[in-house]
């Protein structure tokens, strides 16, 4: 959202303080109208129709919500979204930060950035599509086309039914996700990194500390804005997910989320209040998080 | 008498736009409110006329699909043969996503002439919003019924109106096997249910696999473990019970549900029925699965699913030869009561507007000129009983249309006849019950509390 500042000039006449600060409505304008038509005025609809049948006919107060925590399948989906969060974000800002940190000073360091940022030009659905490749199974002694079960064959383990399986499935779309967001995190944090100064981190040495000190108390704390902005996104971007747990499992199996419960109520079962009732349930999830991103650049503002 | 009074006006326009653009009206019902509000009885019927008389005339037609692929294919053979003879072209619009893109039509107001439903759920509630043109309106209904049997009719039909065409469907009572590997195994045609264990029994014993089964089709997962059961509910409990089942007049906690799925079980749970049971039936897609009999050597003896599967096997083998190389036997006998029920797949076509293209369209798409077309393509069965038996392409496909248009009760699906989120949740229970079929009576309970609240708003 936009932020202006409107600055008053203190030896300016009444007159042309109300100029400049009806100027600033008109440079807002058009973003404003765009975002009462195209969000607003959908949050607000949304809302309303949570509150009322599959038909949007009748009210039923808060049927719907109670369904979301009381459903065995919809309280399921609700505890896989929380598994996505949880690990999907450590993983990819975790992972993130330690190759981030490790390929600092490597020669081949362009070579290996440019490696794991390169799933991020695949779309989701064509990740996900090549990763079901990865996990197919086939039933003991056919030969396995599966890459991971290939593997395991090598070893002398038996295939696994890695997407079926409701102990694995989730945990191998997390990888997938993982295998495509990590490069994104890992770019931004290398940045973050270099912009340390040397000085402080030759100061460190020469007062003896290790290289785990340093990394944890010099490093994390340096980089901690842009650690948070890395956080953010990906928080938003899992609560959202969607293609990967439609294309690899349909949302079968005790896989599915909130995206996927939220196309199937809407568009195959035509329940516009359950799905509005998801929808809203998602962005409340969110409020938290974006309230956290917005006082993090409002700090970020008071520094300069 | 012109009309001048404000109100009066008023309920002659809602009634207008009532009429022209939701289908809740019928003409009688039309002339009383139009007369109660003031008009005399000829202009009254001048009114109609304007605008219920003739339909719009168009040059071009929009039809939304599921299908693809050699479907597809076939469905434009036909929509070739409607533009050569009426001149109205036919634009296909085709995507898998049907449900999705057809809620968005609707509520955009702009729904395509002609749509094929993807579950009858859909076209229950699309009837009783009023956004489909009855059918009795304009075609010839004394044809209809004389070329299909009132099951159908009864299918296409909502609250005693027609409003469906069936351009073809498939008799879902088939078993198919290599004829030549099975008698070399040494099986015989099962005709009964406990013939069918022990044929199976056999084989296992020997050392072979009789049985191929694949479940897996993406977010549609568990489907024709669905058919199975149907098969198997419709075979023991008749049509009746069916029925009931169906329209949620038995709980799905019911004795009879879970024999089925039991019974169904024997089969998923055999002991050396199927490789890699029961993970293998979950990971393998419907279509492999039933390559698994035909090739060579044989990775199974048998697989069940509807007659559309001899489509999959001859384009994965094309040198195969229908009658020796596949075939289908009749599924197994359980109650000797209900000896030629069988369950079929049907598909529905309903039109959205109403204009002399998707007029004449759906007129043209219920005659059996238009059905030989796909059906001397293969891959379909006519529902027509006008049909020439003789236009099927080959032995099998004309065995397979003979029981279909001669079965005493015909039903489809459970899971094609219950609302949209029942289905899935069926779907997906049944899934959970192959995987682990201890968890039965806890899908069971499930699937009632889902019903409950899937019949409720």
């Amino acid at each position: 959202m936009a932020v202006i500042a409107v600055q008053k000039t203190s030896a300016s006449p009444h007159g042309r303080q109300r100029n400049i600060s009806w100027l600033a409505w008109v440079w807002v304008g058009p973003a404003l109208v765009l975002e009462l038509v195209f969000f607003i005025y959908p949050v607000l609809n949304t809302l309303w129709l949570s509150f009322f049948n599959k038909t949007s006919t009748s009210y039923v107060g808060l049927r719907n919500y109670q369904r979301i925590f009381t459903d065995p399948s919809l309280l399921e989906v609700l505890r896989n979204n929380l598994i996505w969060l949880v690990l999907a974000t450590v993983l990819t800002v975790g992972l993130g930060l330690l190759v981030a940190v490790l390929v600092d000073r490597v020669k081949i360091e362009r070579v290996i950035k440019s490696a794991l940022f390169l799933p991020m030009a695949v779309s989701f659905v064509g990740a996900s599509v090549i990763w079901r490749f990865v996990f197919v199974y086939q039933p003991p002694g056919q030969p396995q086309i599966g890459l991971l079960n290939a593997i395991l064959g090598f070893f002398g383990i038996g295939p696994q039914v890695w997407l079926l399986d409701p102990r694995f499935n989730t945990l191998a779309m997390i990888a997938v996700y993982v295998w495509m967001m990590t490069g994104f995190s890992m770019v931004i944090l290398s940045a973050a990194l270099k912009s340390i100064p040397d000085e402080i981190l030759e100061a460190a040495k020469m007062d003896g500390a290790g290289r785990f000190t340093i990394f944890w108390r010099i490093m994390v704390p340096m980089i901690s804005a842009t650690l948070t902005v890395v956080t953010i996104t990906m928080v938003i971007n899992i609560l959202k997910i969607f293609d990967i747990v439609y294309v690899m499992t349909g949302g079968n199996y005790h896989s599915s989320v909130v995206g996927v419960e939220f196309y199937n109520q809407l568009f195959i079962f035509g329940n516009y209040g359950q799905a509005s009732a998801l929808a809203v349930l998602l962005m409340i999830a969110i409020i938290p998080v974006m309230y956290f991103n917005i006082r993090q650049i409002r700090q970020q503002e008071k520094i300069r | 008498m012109p009309t001048f009074h404000r109100h009066t006006r008023q309920a002659l326009d809602t009634l207008v736009e009532e009429y022209t653009t939701q289908y809740t009206l019928s003409r009688r019902t039309f002339l009383q409110q139009a007369t109660a509000a003031g008009l005399s009885v000829s202009a009254a019927s001048a009114l109609l006329a304007a605008c219920g008389g003739s339909p719009t005339k168009v040059t071009a037609i929009d039809a939304l699909t599921e299908w693809g692929g050699s479907e597809l294919d076939s469905f434009n053979a036909i929509n070739a043969a409607f533009t050569q003879k009426t001149g109205i072209k036919v634009n296909v619009e085709s995507t898998r996503d049907l449900s999705a893109i057809l809620q968005t039509r609707v509520r955009g107001n702009n729904p395509p002439d002609i749509v094929g439903m993807p579950n009858l759920d859909l076209m229950h509630q699309l009837a009783d919003q009023g956004k489909l043109v009855p059918l009795d309106k304009f075609i010839d209904m004394n044809k209809y019924k004389q070329d299909y049997a009132q099951t159908w009719i009864d299918l296409a039909s909502w609250k005693r109106t027609l409003y469906g065409v069936l351009p073809g469907g498939g008799n879902k009572a088939t078993v198919w096997y290599n004829p030549k590997q099975f008698q070399a195994a040494g099986g015989t045609i099962p005709q009964t249910w406990d013939d069918l264990i022990a044929i199976s029994d056999k084989f296992a014993s020997a050392g072979k696999y009789p049985w191929a089964m694949g479940v897996e089709s993406s977010s549609s997962s568990g489907w024709p473990a669905a058919d199975w059961i149907s098969e198997i509910y419709i075979n023991k409990y008749g049509p009746d019970m069916y029925n009931q089942w169906v329209q949620h007049k038995i709980p799905w906690t019911h004795a009879s549900i879970k024999d089925a799925i039991q019974m169904f079980g024997q089969i998923a749970h055999g002991k050396h029925y199927i490789n890699g049971a029961p993970q293998s039936i979950l990971a393998t897609n419907f279509q492999d699965a039933s390559y698994q009999p035909f090739t060579s050597p044989p990775q199974a003896y048998m697989y069940y699913l509807g007659d559309f599967t001899a489509g999959f096997i001859t384009s994965q083998f094309k040198t195969l030869k229908a009658g020796t190389d596949f075939n289908f036997f009749p599924f197994p006998m359980i109650n000797a009561q209900y000896k030629d029920a069988i369950t079929a797949s049907a598909s529905i076509m309903v039109a959205m507007k109403d204009n002399n293209g998707s007029r004449q369209f759906m007129q043209f798409l219920a005659t059996a000129e238009a059905q030989t077309i796909w059906v001397k393509r293969g891959g379909t069965s006519s529902l027509n009983k006008s049909v020439n038996l003789t236009d099927y392409p080959n032995p099998v496909a004309r065995q397979s249309a003979r029981i279909l248009t001669n079965a005493t009760a015909v039903q489809l699906s459970v899971g094609d006849l219950i609302p949209a989120s029942l289905q899935s949740a069926y779907w997906k229970g049944l899934l959970t019950y192959i995987g682990d079929p201890k968890q039965l009576d806890s899908v069971l309970s499930s699937l009632e509390i889902t019903a409950q609240q899937a019949y409720q708003s």
